[in-house]
């Protein structure tokens, strides 16, 4: 629709409320389950809203210890109807990168597709921080195009506007609302030194250059960007088991990791940290691009930038490496 | 009354003192709690502190160490070392909240089977007046 | 402190002294302090050392550096140095520690960092340059026991909820095991998955297991640079049960952690002096 809905707080509440189970990130960051509309913070939460999609530890089947053969229990997908409020773009777009991991046939990942079909995502737009850098991957901070909902804060409600045509239908549940002009979306934020996104080929063709080693230096591969990082999910699966009773589990896995690509044998391809780092890169800025033109493996949170421990920055780790790569191109030609 | 629970308490005791000193107070037909369960090591310098966070984490009440006393451990000195390294596994315990209580160390020669009969007996009845599971016990597989 | 940071690492190179230095840097880009390794002296300009120089760069010594490897420490840096000496993984003249004299560092860039309100030992004891005035230091503020003293006075129950709540939002990224400069075993105990020890997802058991181990490997090792404590993405105070251990440590042993590389850590030793109140219990004098 050309013009946006202002709705109440009041009335959104009734009718997510009764459209079943509400989810919302609370004080700590963390996405859990509400009985009212909490306060939002300016930007994303702590914790990515892929937790709600690929939660770290899940459960796929279960059985118990004992004489004879097992009767194994598949878990079976949660379709319980709810929303998600306070989902930002970013987090939103990132889903579009785990949908291209679960729901490509034929292994379509049946707890993901539930979660997927079952969860109405309300977007609320942004107030973009120092380390927002959605402007790099061409969308902004009001952006609709993967949330079923957008809300635009005001005063005393909201503005919202459908993102999808279930967003239009739940809109047209919701009371009371009222036409209203929509501004004009905002561009994304971007550092100030950012020229542009990497060539993917470039980066590949570059996979033995030393700058890798230099930029591992400092990166202790800690894993922190990439459990906070919306769009990876590189998970493992494992059982746990307590007096008898076993659950397998899908839980997440961390390619930062020492021991992520080691094998039975001993054999480790990425033993040494900068090939972890390298890694990281080439698979969001080369691999996710040359595999699916259109995408990038990357949505700007700036979470990575945020809570590394070294304050590290992986967009000036492209920008230096896309610069120096640049640079002996040109001393070449 | 249904409020006493019974304790079940793991034992930790070295090979050639203490598992000995057992043995005799089994062979005298001396009366000891049924509450113990016992792991034979070869030593209690063998003692790797995940044993007995483990058997607190797998529901134990309390957990006894028992080794050789200093001077007579059949490998020189592994208790030596087990006497620190014990002495610091207690005090995280006691950091972490785990009831002082439920954690006994001794040495115990092999002829001390008498004395064996008497301090598991008094360690069980110290835990039993705890009045419940040690708070570091998982109650299921998802905990 | 910046120009004589860089004459004097620029003189090591001169000397023959070093291979490669280990320091820190202003990312000319984020603006941030970054840890850095510079192999040619002329890159000594870009080195700095100020409060925000927070990271424990002792973590970055590994063995694929070239030696002889100068490194920047401040005091709980260079202890851990001395550590790693201690426990073989160097050998002390692969090492040229270049001591700073720092006053405190800022973390949240406002006020300084808790750990550096009670230091005592502002100056790496490894020390074979220094730079800066090591007369004008600070005094503690505080001590490591009126830090753990909210600890100390809580009933057993208490102490379990303060941690049972402490370790809640833990989500096993091992950050904390990662940026510690003790943390090297070869496989991580929990990595070790015969047996598992320690299951790796989140879950009351496991964080709890988790951290005390990870206290545990660290009593009479860690040397309180808190790079755990802010290295956590999910704000775990796991450092303060570090310090409770450091306190027995001290206590029973007589030891400080890294002051000196000779080789004697309490449990690789035992004194025949050693008393059997240690075992401690209500059963025991």
């Amino acid at each position: 629709m050309a013009d946006g809905m202002k709705i109440s707080r009041e009335s959104l509440l009734a009718a997510l409320r009764k459209r079943g189970a509400l989810w919302a990130p609370n004080d700590a960051g963390h996405w859990t389950a509400v009985e009212a509309l909490p306060e939002l913070g300016p930007i994303r939460p702590r914790r990515p809203l892929k937790d709600l999609f690929v939660p770290p530890r899940r459960e796929i089947a279960r059985w118990k210890a004992g004489a004879g053969p097992a009767e194994i229990e598949p878990a079976q997908p949660d379709q319980t109807p709810g929303s998600v409020f306070g989902v930002r773009p970013c987090d939103a777009r990132a889903l579009l990168l785990l949908d291209r991991a679960f729901l490509q046939a034929p292994y379509v990942d049946p707890h993901y597709k539930a979660r997927r079909e079952s969860l109405l995502l309300i977007g609320v737009a942004c107030q973009p921080g120092s380390t927002c850098y959605c402007g790099v991957f061409g969308f902004g901070p009001d952006d609709k195009d993967a949330v079923d909902v957008m809300l635009a804060p005001q005063a005393d409600g909201f503005v919202a506007q459908a993102g999808s045509t279930r967003g239009m239908e739940f809109l047209a549940s919701v009371a009371g609302g009222a036409a209203v002009p929509l501004a004009a979306p905002r561009p994304g934020p971007r550092p100030e030194w950012w020229t542009g996104l990497p060539d993917p080929k470039a980066l590949y063709a570059n996979f033995d250059h030393p700058i890798w080693r230099e930029l591992g230096i400092s990166c202790m591969n800690c894993g922190v960007c990439t459990q906070y990082c919306p769009t990876c999910q590189c998970f493992t699966v494992d059982d746990e088991s307590f007096k008898g009773e076993i659950q397998r589990l899908r839980i997440v896995d961390n390619c930062q990791r020492s021991d992520f690509t080691r094998m039975a044998g001993g054999h480790n391809p990425r033993q040494v940290a900068a090939s972890r780092l390298r890694q990281r890169v080439l698979h969001k800025f080369s691999y996710v691009p040359t595999q699916s033109p259109g995408l990038v493996g990357c949505t700007g949170c700036g979470r990575c930038v945020d809570l590394c421990p070294l304050d590290r920055n992986l967009f000036a780790d492209v920008f230096e490496i896309m610069k120096r790569i640049n640079q002996e191109a040109e001393r070449v030609a | 009354m249904s409020d006493q629970f019974e304790p079940r308490i793991v034992g930790f005791l070295c090979n050639w003192c203490s598992y000995a000193g057992a043995d005799l107070a089994g062979t005298s037909r001396l009366k000891v709690a049924a509450n113990l369960r016992v792991v034979r090591v070869p030593c209690s310098g063998r003692i790797n502190p995940l044993f007995i966070f483990k058997a607190l984490e797998e529901g134990a009440d309390g957990v006894m160490v028992s080794g050789c006393h200093p001077g007579d451990c059949h490998y020189i000195s592994g208790n030596r070392y087990a006497k620190r390294k014990l002495a610091v596994i207690r005090r995280l315990l006691e950091w972490v909240g785990v009831e002082p209580e439920r954690i006994h160390f001794t040495w115990l020669s092999a002829s001390e089977g008498a004395r064996y009969a008497v301090e598991v007996g008094e360690f069980v009845d110290k835990v039993r007046s705890l009045g419940r599971r040690n708070p570091m016990a998982r109650q299921g597989v998802a905990s | 402190m910046n120009q004589s940071l860089r004459e004097a690492v620029k003189r090591l190179f001169a000397e023959g002294k070093v291979k490669s230095v280990l320091g820190y840097r202003e990312h000319p880009l984020s603006k941030a302090v970054v840890a850095t390794l510079i192999t040619r002296p002329e890159d000594a300009d870009t080195f700095i050392f100020d409060d925000r120089c927070v990271q424990n760069l002792a973590r970055g010594l590994t063995r694929d550096l070239p030696l002889p490897v100068g490194i920047v420490v401040k005091g709980c840096d260079g202890r851990a140095v001395n550590m790693r000496i201690t426990e073989g993984d160097f050998g002390r003249e692969q090492i040229v520690a270049i001591a700073v004299a720092c006053p405190g560092v800022k973390a949240d860039g406002k006020n300084f960092d808790e750990r550096c309100q009670r230091c005592e030992m502002h100056v790496s004891p490894l020390a074979d340059v220094t730079v800066g005035d090591t007369s004008t230091l600070p005094k503690p503020e505080k001590t490591r026991a009126e830090t753990i003293a909210k600890i100390k006075a809580m009933t057993p129950a208490d102490r379990f909820a303060f941690w049972q709540k402490a370790f809640e939002p833990c989500t096993h990224c091992y950050a904390c095991r990662e940026v510690c400069p003790l943390c090297n075993c070869a496989v991580c105990v929990t990595d070790q998955n015969a047996p598992r020890w320690i299951e790796q997802t989140a879950k009351p058991s496991s964080n709890l297991m988790w951290h005390m181990i990870r206290a545990f490997h660290h009593a009479g090792r860690c040397v309180d640079c808190g790079e755990c404590q802010r290295a956590c993405p999910e704000g775990v105070p796991m450092h303060l049960l570090d310090l409770c251990l450091a306190e027995d440590v001290e206590e029973l042993f007589n030891f400080e952690t890294g002051v000196k590389q000779d080789g004697k850590w309490p449990f690789l030793l035992f004194n025949p002096e050693d008393p059997d109140s240690w075992l401690g219990g209500p059963h025991r004098g």
